[in-house]
């Protein structure tokens, strides 16, 4: 059949149709709009993440190593990183990209391009990682890749385990904003980056006796990666080797650092005269420099010294670490040292480990710089954003406490970690060994009163609560549970939800924690706003004055009217009033002084310090001139248990709410509210209820089968009305 | 528009008439109910997106299924031309026809329901993300239901016009595990013009107009090319 004129038109009018139909959706993909339907907008970047991404200016590659089918947990991790990372490519659809790359288990058949791919992921420092699955009714472990790299530029940043959906976004948003500060501060650097590997060849020849196999090879290695880590860094990077052992051979200036020097006897088996050597890695740019030890000793009991040399693949990470910290590419904390402060990150791995913060020391270097301050000798920088203090012990002079009122005044806000109490533990017999236990001597160390006067008290009490960490007794103690109660267990609902950042820590532990009393007139005489962030069950109750903290001792009152809802942590911000307003300047004192301050001045030395008051030299008095009364908008944060720090309560992970509640805090405080709360926003982890075998069996049966059978008892029941009907009407008209 | 609606009630009720309808919704609880539910526990996640990943493929195969007799059993019996001599537009028959198979799919997806009922009594069952999903299997019933009756429209056989449809739903909805047969310069239209990569979007509780508008546009060309193909006849 021809066709007609009108039918040509009906085709070419369809034609243009489809054209204008191909058209809006080509507009549609530039023009869009997107709504998040799940709780709390999961799949909804938050503000912070969705700038960072829309923000870059060149490419950011992002390569995603996932072994494929994994059991769960672990298929969901993957698939909430493949919609993350959608969302991020959403937003910068020019020079976001993503690729994931196939990498099946090695031990099953492995196809040639993803063996190509394991070896990618292998080469950027991804390797697998043993999970555990079942199969079967049976344990088994599988070998799992399940990271990935970040490329921007030159620089590359990895995440070689995720294993967890927990915190993701926040991972994601503050690498790629680290990469993108990384880049400018290493494009902005006026010369190059020195790796000076100090290492003297006397040192192999005495090797092969410290178990150190191809010692000598080592700095052709180190080398290598230096090399390597120079393409990376703009070449930015450059190597230099010293061997203090060689004549001529410049080692001046070493003295200064902390580098390892070993010293041998004659060893006449081998032929080896005495000597001596030195091994370390410096990085120096400008006037910083940072030291990487590259050989560890470690003490073992029988079997005498360990020698271990630091890997290659651990240098190239110590390498970066230290680059960024020697560019400065994380903003300042400032973390007040002296006064018996608590070490951060100090503190030694065969040493006790209460009285050290490992974790918070690790955690918050990741995002910043911490800046030791030590009043004694220096002042608090003006423009640093926080600074943290952590159980002074020792009373501070006036004039450090008017360097903390002043930082404040200029707008440093403060995060204070401070104990009621000094624990003492009796003389010559450690925490585990005694009978006798630890007493608590009240503390005074200016800072309480200087605390009081910006309008929070700290209580000379401890806060026990029947609402506590409940510790599973051994069998041999007769089982059960034993309630401590100084570790009040803070529930959701007495964590203050309407700050962002705290909206999803869904609970708390605190730790041998002293209460706060808000002074409402010292608060309404200023213009500060206080924000209670938490505070223990309605059963909890103070223990005052003698203080023992043996949980087999420990009973409720027998009273109901001690307890009561106590205050744990608050966060005041505003404008406050100096605290040394209408005061006399204080004085610096002599650095004698300072020295002398020890825990048990010797009659001697207070004499000394007498002398070196009466002769203080007043021209070392800084900033006169310079006193704020009233601050600029500052905050202080106050919890009064430094145990909050400690490494019992934190994660290094950083995904426990205590931690997310440390870190979140912190971030606050440095203005970065939108990426604390991103840190602990609702996960998408969201496992099933326990659930007995019969009830599975139950839903499983109901859902395969029940359903089809009531269907097809509904459609016989249809027919059957259908087929009376009829038969009823044959009925009617066949009368 | 009142006529299209008497032609939906009709041909809604019609499906309810026929003992397929049953076999239809029965089979395919059976293969979504088993496929979802037999890895439900190992898996231990409180949601149905795994339900809803399993629609792209198993409507390509049910929604011609019901759409195939829409007019080829018409044009195969005659009633077409009876149907032509009412007071009725081509428009108001492809409209009826379409809601009618657009509510049956609906129904299909009614007792499904009591999966997200069942989960919600054992783990947290994320609503929101769920209606997202149930949204998401209405549009995309309604995409290869425009599909359907085009190929329904095109033959007098039955077997042909679902064979048909489904062929062309079923590419729509694996075509997006199949880019590496295509040169990478066309993989972004190739992605974009599967059913199965805007499905997932809105199956996990994202409604985005470029999905919206995907589903759409593939209804109206269905459905207009229904209308050409009426027109020829």
């Amino acid at each position: 059949m021809k066709a007609t004129p009108r039918s040509h038109a009906k085709y070419i009018k369809f034609g243009l149709y489809a054209l204008i139909v191909i058209l809006i959706n080509i507009a549609g993909i530039r023009l869009f709009f997107r709504g998040d339907l799940t709780q709390n907008g999961i799949y909804s970047l938050s503000p912070v993440s969705v700038k960072v991404a829309e923000t870059l200016t060149e490419p950011l590659t992002v390569k995603v190593f996932f072994t494929r089918d994994l059991p769960a947990p672990h298929n969901t991790t993957e698939i909430y990183l493949r919609d993350l990372l959608g969302e991020y490519a959403l937003n910068n659809q020019k020079y976001f990209r993503v690729h994931f790359y196939d990498v099946s288990p090695e031990t099953e058949g492995v196809s040639e391009a993803a063996r190509e791919n394991q070896q990618m992921a292998r080469d950027y420092g991804i390797h697998p990682v043993q999970i555990q699955i079942v199969e079967q009714d049976e344990l088994k472990f599988k070998q799992a890749y399940m990271g990935l790299v970040m490329i921007h530029g030159d620089i590359i940043e990895r995440i070689p385990t995720i294993t967890t959906t927990d915190g993701l976004e926040y991972q994601l948003t503050t690498a790629i904003q680290k990469l993108n500060h990384k880049v400018s501060a290493l494009l902005a650097l006026d010369g190059n980056i020195k790796a000076t590997l100090v290492l003297s060849s006397d040192l192999f020849k005495v090797a092969p006796y410290m178990n150190l196999k191809h010692l000598d090879q080592y700095p052709e290695e180190i080398k290598a990666v230096v090399d390597r880590m120079k393409a990376k860094t703009y070449g930015k990077l450059e190597f230099e080797r010293i061997d203090p052992s060689r004549a001529g051979t410049s080692s001046q200036g070493l003295d200064g650092f902390n580098l390892l020097r070993l010293q041998w006897p004659d060893i006449e088996k081998a032929n080896i005269a005495a000597g001596q050597g030195t091994i370390g890695m410096l990085l120096q740019y400008k006037d910083k420099t940072r030291e990487i030890p590259l050989l560890r000793v470690v003490r073992v009991p029988i079997f005498g010294d360990q020698y271990q040399l630091t890997s290659v693949e651990e240098l190239e990470d110590l390498i970066n670490t230290n680059i960024e910290r020697l560019i400065n590419i994380n903003e300042d904390v400032g973390y007040l040292t002296a006064y018996g402060t608590l070490d951060i990150g100090g503190g030694s791995p065969l040493g006790p480990q209460e009285d050290s913060l490992n974790l918070f020391g690790n955690l918050l270097n990741k995002t910043y710089t911490v800046k030791p301050i030590d009043l004694k000798e220096e002042t608090i920088a003006p423009g640093l954003k926080s600074m943290v203090i952590v159980r002074p012990i020792e009373k501070m002079s006036d004039y450090d406490l008017y360097q903390i009122d002043q930082a404040l005044m200029r707008g440093t806000n403060l995060a204070l970690f401070i104990d009621a109490f000094e624990e003492k533990m009796p003389a010559n017999q450690g925490p585990f060994m005694s009978n006798q236990m630890p007493t608590f001597v009240p503390l005074d160390t200016g800072l309480e009163e200087m605390l009081a006067h910006y309008g929070v008290r700290i209580k000379q009490a401890v806060v026990l609560d029947e609402k506590c960490h409940r510790q599973v007794k051994p069998r041999q103690q007769g089982g059960g549970e034993q309630p401590i109660y100084f570790i009040p267990k803070i529930e959701g609902a007495n964590i203050n939800k309407d700050l962002d950042y705290l909206k999803n820590i869904k609970g708390l532990f605190a730790y041998l924690v002293s209460p706060l009393e808000l002074d409402n007139e010292r608060i309404a005489a200023q213009e500060v706003k206080a924000h209670e962030l938490f505070a223990s069950s309605e059963r909890s109750w103070e223990m005052r004055d003698r203080i023992v903290l043996n949980p087999m001792f420990l009973t409720p009152p027998a009273s109901d009217t001690e307890m009561a809802r106590r205050p744990l942590a608050y966060l005041l911000e505003g404008v406050f009033t100096s605290y040394f307003k209408d005061k006399p300047m204080p004085e610096k004192p002599a650095k004698d002084d300072a020295d002398s301050s020890s825990d048990q001045p010797t009659e001697e030395a207070a004499a000394d310090a007498d002398k070196s008051v009466e002769t203080a030299d007043l021209s070392q008095i800084q900033d006169q001139g310079g006193f704020r009364e009233t601050s600029m908008p500052a905050k202080i944060f106050v919890v009064a248990s430094s145990k909050m720090l400690s490494d019992q309560l934190l994660d290094e992970n950083g995904q426990s709410p205590n931690t997310m509640f440390v870190l979140n805090m912190i971030d606050a405080l440095n203005d970065r509210e939108a990426v604390a709360a991103m840190r602990s926003k609702e996960q998408r982890f969201n496992p099933l209820a326990p659930t007995t075998n019969s009830t599975k069996v139950l839903i499983k049966s109901f859902n395969m089968v029940g359903l089809p059978i009531l269907v097809v008892g509904f459609g016989l029941l249809v027919w059957w009305r259908r087929h009376a009907r009829r038969k009823m009407i044959q009925q009617i008209f066949g009368q | 528009m009142r006529q299209a609606l008497l032609i939906f009630s009709k041909e809604f009720k019609d499906y309810f008439v026929s003992p397929i309808a049953y076999i239809v919704i029965a089979v395919f609880l059976i293969v979504t109910g088993w496929l979802f539910f037999s890895t439900f526990f190992i898996f231990d996640q409180a949601d149905m997106r795994r339900f809803f990943n399993l629609l792209p493929f198993i409507f390509a195969l049910v929604v011609p299924i019901i759409t195939m007799r829409l007019f080829s059993e018409e044009i195969n019996v005659g009633s077409y031309e009876l149907l032509l001599t009412l007071p009725v537009t081509f428009r108001d028959i492809i409209i009826g026809k379409f809601l009618a198979a657009v509510a049956f799919a609906g129904a299909i997806l009614v007792p499904t329901l009591s999966y997200a009922i069942f989960i919600s009594a054992v783990g947290d069952l994320d609503w929101g993300a769920t209606l997202g999903g149930y949204l998401g299997a209405i549009l995309l019933a309604g995409a290869y239901a425009a599909i359907g009756l085009f190929a329904s429209s095109l033959t007098r056989n039955q077997i042909i016009a679902c064979i048909v449809a489904m062929v062309i739903c079923v590419t729509l909805a694996i075509i997006d595990q199949m880019l590496f047969f295509f040169p990478q310069t066309i993989l972004d239209v190739i992605t974009f013009i599967s059913a199965s990569a805007h499905f997932n979007n809105i199956a996990k509780g994202i409604v985005d107009s470029r999905d919206l508008l995907y589903f759409l546009s593939v209804a109206f060309l269905g459905l207009y090319a229904t209308h050409l193909s009426m027109e020829e006849k």
